[in-house]
């Protein structure tokens, strides 16, 4: 019984962050509930028994996305505050009991996930070694389209000195 | 500008701690549903009880010897800076050169009221410092004393502390943003640079021991030196990851964040009482933590000739590298920010790719060495 309520505690608990950081009229909680979104997800991961993505969630989204917005958010300033849309978070409610309800049953249905067969034959090495040796000129085309596309938002986001 | 509001600061003072008491003993039950059985073996055989996971969680490498090393190292670094600055440092209270004055101070702290400013945003401005607490206690988790005494001996152990260190920019900044003054403000943004910027030579300079010891675990990496100690592999790492250590600790060469001479004390300037004593001692926590690390992954953990059990070899060691890290401060002027950014990013990480490569150059003619 444990087995089930874990799982749907964390996402109700995700899901209302998510739900208020998209919410808050203050940009700074809404920054503050997406850090606390992240934490969640990772939690979920490790509860399904997936470690290593949970720890990178952690480090890049926490560690990293997390406060980079944060941080941006706190520079540029609360600037106006973003008004209540109470219809949307009526939405927003239905759709978290939607989730948290279908998630009950079908763990309430299937039994609970298993935590106890993780990783089957996984090995960290094998993954680099598939990726490099089938996908390495995909993984540099990626790379160099995420390079533009970086140098492109610096372009579009750039300031005229003139106008100012 | 101190708040009318002193009922939230009294309510939340009062029923804070028996809230805070009734989780903790939720927690402990959630975790050791044996506690009763913990507590029958205590009455009735006390040396079998050293070896429990509650008290590795409750005494040893767990919360009471995290509070008491930040008390030790406070009076140690007084009075040594002290000494070295031709003064007496503490010197009455306790009899001994003022052994007990952390604690005094500590008492201190706690009998003063935590002044909350008119324009704070209240709930963060009270959460942060226990947030930022937490951050820095969290990792001392999976740091190994000797095979034994480690609080969870995780596979992981490695990225789960550095992940859990990522953190702790979030928590400075709240801390700052919700003081609503412009000098925490300006410690604050200075801390998440520096923070952020020093985390990538940090985390580089770890790349070493993982790579000699095969093992993504504290422990896995500390076993792996019986032979030789990860230093005279990663001579150049160890460096870097102390320097790298002494920048995310915010201590005196790189204490832009606080700078007393320019921003009062930078993000921690509208704290009192024991908020900022929370604060004060969750930066301690957090040395400790990372003094332990910096011995696992390069002095070889608890590894040491057999006369002493490895527990001893483990604490002598961190208090070594504590002291070194304390000593520091009686040393060096604080850098200006320009050098800071440039050590960072010109000398700390272009410094450990190379270790990394010549260790990739060199590794099968040091297979012999490791274990």
């Amino acid at each position: 019984m444990v087995d089930i309520f874990i799982p749907i505690i964390l996402v109700a608990l995700s899901s209302i962050a998510a739900l208020f950081s998209l919410e808050s009229k203050s940009l700074v909680y809404g920054a503050i509930s997406l850090a606390m979104f992240f934490v969640g997800l990772s939690l979920f991961f490790f509860y399904l028994g997936l470690p290593y993505l949970a720890i990178f969630q952690l480090a890049i989204y926490v560690g990293a996305i997390a406060v980079l917005i944060m941080f941006t958010v706190m520079v540029v300033g609360e600037g106006t505050s973003r008004e209540g849309r109470p219809r949307l978070i009526v939405l927003g409610l239905l759709g978290f009991v939607v989730i948290v309800s279908s998630l009950y049953f079908a763990l309430s249905y299937f039994g609970s996930v298993s935590t106890t067969q993780t990783q089957p034959g996984f090995s960290m090495q094998l993954l680099t070694a598939a990726l490099i040796d089938h996908y390495g000129l995909l993984i540099l085309v990626l790379g160099l389209l995420l390079t533009a596309a970086a140098f492109g938002a610096v372009a579009l986001a750039r300031r005229e000195v003139e106008e100012s | 500008m101190i708040s009318k509001s002193e009922t939230f600061v009294s309510k939340f003072q009062k029923y804070g701690i028996i809230t805070s008491i009734l989780i903790l003993i939720l927690i402990l039950y959630l975790i050791f549903p044996d506690i009763v059985a913990v507590v029958r073996l205590l009455l009735s055989n006390p040396v079998a009880v050293l070896g429990t996971g509650l008290f590795k969680l409750i005494i040893f490498p767990g919360l009471i010897y995290i509070s008491l090393v930040p008390l030790i190292a406070e009076w140690v670094e007084r009075k040594i800076v002290a000494k070295m600055q031709v003064r007496v440092g503490p010197l009455y209270v306790g009899g001994w050169e003022g052994f007990l004055q952390p604690i005094a101070d500590l008492l201190k702290l706690i009998s003063k009221e935590i002044i909350i400013p008119k324009n704070a945003d209240k709930l963060i401005f009270v959460l942060s410092p226990i947030l930022v607490f937490i951050i820095g206690a969290l990792p001392s988790v999976v740091v190994p004393y000797s095979p034994n005494y480690v609080i969870w001996n995780y596979e992981f152990g490695v990225l789960l502390f550095f992940a859990v260190l990522g953190f702790y920019p979030l928590a400075v900044l709240t801390a700052a943003w919700s003081s609503n003054n412009k000098y925490s403000f300006i410690g604050g943004l200075r801390a998440l640079y520096q923070l952020a910027s020093y985390e990538v030579p940090l985390f580089l300079a770890t790349l070493p021991s993982v790579m000699l010891a095969n093992s993504l675990s504290l422990s896995g990496i500390a076993a792996s030196q019986s032979r030789v100690w990860f230093v005279a592999f990663a001579p150049i790492s160890a460096v870097v990851f102390f320097v790298a250590m002494m920048a995310e600790l915010e201590r005196i060469p790189f204490d832009t964040p606080e700078a007393d001479s320019e921003l009062v004390t930078g993000w921690t300037t509208e704290y009192a009482g024991m908020a900022w004593g929370l604060l004060q001692f969750a930066s301690y926590v957090k040395l400790t933590a990372l003094s332990g690390v910096f011995v696992v992954l390069f002095l070889g953990g608890w590894q040491g000739p057999a006369f002493f059990p490895p527990v001893v070899w483990s604490l002598v060691k961190v208090a070594a590298v504590i002291l070194i890290l304390l000593l520091a401060r009686g040393y060096y002027p604080r850098i200006r920010i320009d050098q800071l950014v440039r050590a960072g990013w010109g000398w700390l990480i272009p410094l450990c790719i190379v270790n990394i490569l010549a260790l990739v150059a060199f590794q099968p003619y040091l297979a012999a060495f490791v274990r």
